[in-house]
């Protein structure tokens, strides 16, 4: 591209400052989101430090004693911890199998409605839970589903069934927990995936149709084919999210009978960590926490890559 | 084309990363130097001068801020907490005299820890830290939240405080590990809590006011039978380790050794006997169907508080004031209800005392906190001084005459229903003035019964402080302190969250269960109560109690 003759410049840094040159107004957009990665993700970082101090807010970074690795020490050897652990893998994996695929088959189907106001109107309607917070949802759901005074119950008794348990059982409370955030989350992700839906060569379908392909042939050859690149790419990103564990969600799902549980992660570290005011405690987990998603990323795009896809990185 | 993007991305990333660390010691090094240069440069134009007390108080030359906590109760209807009539007088009587401003700080008073904890940690700790519970405030102390007090200083400025704490015995109270850490407002008597009960169905079924446990039951379930309520009592999940109902299982009078290690308001004392028996009972009561099968979704105790409003149960326990809703909401979908103090002797067995919890003479325990400055330190100690002035005290907790209250034939107090510009908060202004005392006193305890009536009982229901007063006597000689630790005890602040929400998992789980199931399931979660710190906390208090007989 460059002859480095002319030009002192090493080669990088000159195509550099041509493309800056081009698109600068692209650049300036840039800065914003840039600017926010910086404050609210990077300039936190020193204050990772807490996790090897037997940190006391009032004596603050410099007055407390530096310990190492003892709080993580602590916290292997606690039996919450442990069982938090546990929760937290064993939900978010079925949070994977059940939510996964669920925005997939919704954006096909999505994909497949030919009425087109039909169409829209289901998509509003399916992406509306996504903007009620969890606290909203789970008062909702909580009261509906109360075992003696909850609507449901009510009806089902009434229909002289037994009441159920929704979420005062800790296995029922399993299963509601998990198909709510389907419910909620399954809307909006297909946008995603309709926006690669739409980017599939329309010349596919017709070849497929000559080929005498019907719906679901079509649906298998072509369109799936066709989002494997997206379903790849938001698998990964999934996969790194294995050891997050939403706080506000099973905060308010919260009640002392689902609490083997319902305890996880986000939760041991509300517990012991702010409320008992343990911050190194705090901030050992969450450390712990982002260097297993971080792993899983990695480990996880490498497998893409071996498996011939494109992967993230 | 790939590989040079990804360089220049790592290259930009660990500049940004560098940059931020720099930033990070940065800022944090220029703020704790300009806290401590704000701290030695102190102005001392105020406070130096012999005279002592409010005669001595000065202005500042430049306007110091003071940061008071003040409890948010969420209550309906009332202006906010920090920002009223009363912080308004606050400034314009004390602050502007004195060049202070005086910030009031909102606690949710339902997670007040939390929000304390996160100010302290953001820097932003009000300048008074407190808590009415004593193993909590130590809590404060050990995290380094607290500046230790200088007691002299204290004396000298705020005179009528110290003397008040001279006078009734709170001084001993004060010192943590042998140095002064906290003063701590009075605590008079008050009658205002209350377990009300419905006599008009006491009536419907034709008893009387059970005298002991039997009787009770019986009363509850020919409630039953007739269908008056949907379950008679009233109970939601509970929010501290303080176990109430344990009191007439344990022994009388109290082996002290066994109260020093279990007897605790911030620790439920699961493992302990007493706290067996009364579990055994809720559990059989609950298979009875005496409490809501939900119960323990009622983290707030607002479904009980509806439960009873609604006539669903018939016994509930709450503190009466002259505005309670409870009262006010029953009348008006039971028009023809009638109330009740049930008597302390309704949950007696054969044998048993109505042994309570009695109080330390101490009410809210205050710390200074460890980032205030000399001067914050000493507008606090002249703020506490000038509230501790009794005509200051006065107002604030009465009002203005007219208004908010009338005096009758005694001169005391009668408060009154009033709803203008000047209006109290919540309970007279409690949460404003517990800073200097837990509520009204007024020289003796008739005097002060003739004002808890008007205070704190809603019109036409004096007689129901006036029963509660009756028991209060009759009773006061089975109350017992709590044992006070002169040494902080560590692991208590370390464990309390998590025994808490083990507490509040296991009395549930033992009160809802089979009652064949609830010796193996109370063994089984003793071990792990055990296993998760409560053995720890024990061990700790037995060593300090041991070394206290030395």
């Amino acid at each position: 591209m460059t002859d480095g003759k002319q030009n002192s410049l090493p080669s990088f840094l000159k195509s550099w400052k041509n493309s800056f040159k081009r698109d600068w107004q692209l650049y300036l957009l840039l800065l914003l989101p840039v600017a926010m990665v910086i404050i609210f993700k990077y300039a936190s970082y020193p204050g990772l430090r807490i996790a090897f101090l037997d940190y006391k807010p009032a004596l603050g970074y410099d007055g407390s004693k530096f310990i190492g690795f003892g709080t993580f020490q602590r916290i292997f050897k606690d039996a919450d911890f442990l069982k938090a652990l546990k929760n937290t893998l064993i939900f978010n994996f079925a949070d994977l199998i059940v939510g996964f695929p669920m925005p997939i088959i919704l954006a096909i189907l999505l994909n497949e409605i030919h009425f087109k106001r039909f169409k829209k109107l289901s998509q509003t309607i399916l992406y509306l839970p996504h903007f009620l917070s969890w606290v909203i949802v789970a008062s909702i759901f909580t009261q509906l589903l109360k075992p003696e005074t909850g609507l449901v119950n009510v009806l089902i008794t009434n229909l002289g069934g037994q009441s159920v348990p929704f979420l005062t059982e800790k296995y029922h409370w399993a299963v509601s927990y998990i198909l709510i955030a389907v419910w909620q989350g399954m809307g909006w992700g297909t946008i995603i995936y309709l926006a690669a839906i739409t980017g599939i060569n329309g010349e596919l379908y017709e070849a497929a149709t000559i080929d005498g392909a019907g719906r679901f042939g079509k649906i298998w050859h072509v369109t799936l084919p066709g989002i494997k690149g997206t379903i790849v790419t938001l698998l990964i990103m999934n996969l790194g999210r294995m050891m997050g564990s939403s706080f506000e969600r099973l905060y308010s799902f919260d009640n002392v009978m689902v609490t083997d549980f319902q305890y996880q992660l986000s939760i041991y570290i509300y517990e012991k960590g702010l409320q008992a005011g343990n911050f190194s405690m705090a901030t050992a987990v969450g450390l712990f926490q982002s260097l297993v998603g971080l792993i899983l990323v990695i480990a996880s795009d490498r497998f893409a890559k071996l498996l011939g896809e494109d992967g993230l990185m | 084309m790939k590989k040079v993007n990804a360089k220049q991305l790592s290259l930009a990333l660990a500049a940004a990363v560098s940059a931020s660390a720099l930033a990070g010691c940065g800022s944090g090094g220029s703020s704790s130097s300009s806290s401590s240069s704000s701290a030695a440069e102190s102005t001392t134009a105020a406070q130096t001068s012999a005279v002592a007390g409010i005669d001595g108080f000065k202005a500042f030359d430049k306007q110091v801020e003071i940061q008071i906590p003040v409890y948010d109760r969420n209550v309906d209807g009332l202006p906010p907490v920090d920002d009223n009539y009363w912080t308004k007088w606050v400034q314009s009587q004390f602050g502007d005299k004195y060049n202070i401003k005086v910030t009031y700080v909102a606690i949710p008073r339902t997670d007040e820890v939390t929000k304390m904890n996160m100010l302290i940690a953001a820097g932003e700790s009000p300048d008074i830290v407190f808590h009415y519970d004593y193993p909590q405030a130590v809590a404060y102390a050990d995290q380094g939240a607290l500046q230790e007090i200088d007691m002299e200083q204290f004396k000298q400025i705020a005179p009528t405080y110290y003397k008040n704490m001279e006078d009734y015995g709170i001084l001993q109270y004060c010192k943590l590990n042998g140095k002064d850490m906290f003063v701590m407002a009075r605590r008079p008597t008050a009658y205002n809590w209350v377990t009300l009960i419905r006599q008009d169905w006491i009536d419907a079924v034709g008893m009387e006011m059970p005298k002991n446990y039997s009787e009770y039951t019986a009363l509850l379930d020919a409630w039953i039978a007739k269908g008056l309520c949907k379950y008679p009592l009233t109970m939601s999940l509970p929010t501290t380790g303080y176990v109430a109902g344990n009191y007439p299982f344990r022994p009388f009078p109290p082996n002290e050794e066994d109260t020093a290690l279990y007897s605790d308001l911030s620790i439920a004392s699961l493992t302990w006997e007493p706290t067996y028996k009364m579990l055994k009972r809720q559990n059989a009561e609950y298979n009875k169907g005496y409490y809501s099968k939900e119960y323990y979704l009622d983290k707030d105790g607002s479904q009980a508080k509806a439960d009873f409003i609604a006539g669903k149960a018939g016994v509930y326990a709450n503190y009466l004031t002259a505005n309670s809703d409870y009262v006010s909401g029953l009348l008006q979908n039971n028009p023809n209800a009638k109330l009740a103090v049930l008597s302390p002797y309704a949950g007696l067995e054969d044998g048993q005392v109505p042994a309570g919890r009695a109080y330390w003479p101490f009410g809210m325990i205050l710390g200074f906190s460890s980032q205030s400055s000399a001067d914050e330190i000493k507008a606090v100690e002249m703020f506490l001084e000038w509230m501790s002035q009794k005509d200051n005290l006065f107002t604030l907790q009465n009002g203005y005459e007219g208004k908010n209250y009338t005096l009758d034939s005694n001169g005391l107090p009668v408060m009154q229903d009033y709803q203008g510009e000047e209006r109290m908060n919540y309970n007279s202004n409690k949460d404003m003035f517990c800073l200097v005392i837990e509520g009204k006193d007024y020289g003796s305890d008739e005097a002060n019964l003739q004002v808890q009536k008007t205070t704190y009982a809603p019109k036409g229901y004096e007689y129901l402080i006036d029963d509660s007063y009756k028991f209060y006597k009759e009773t006061e000689k089975y109350l017992t302190t709590d044992y006070l630790f002169s040494k902080s005890i560590a692991s208590v602040a370390e464990y309390k969250e998590t025994l808490l929400s083990k507490w509040q998992e296991y009395s549930v789980k033992l009160i809802t269960c089979k009652p064949d199931e609830f010796d193996t399931l109370y063994k089984q979660f003793s071990k792990d109560y055990l296993d998760s710190g409560y053995q720890v906390v024990l061990d700790e208090r037995k060593a300090a109690y041991d070394a206290s007989k030395k």
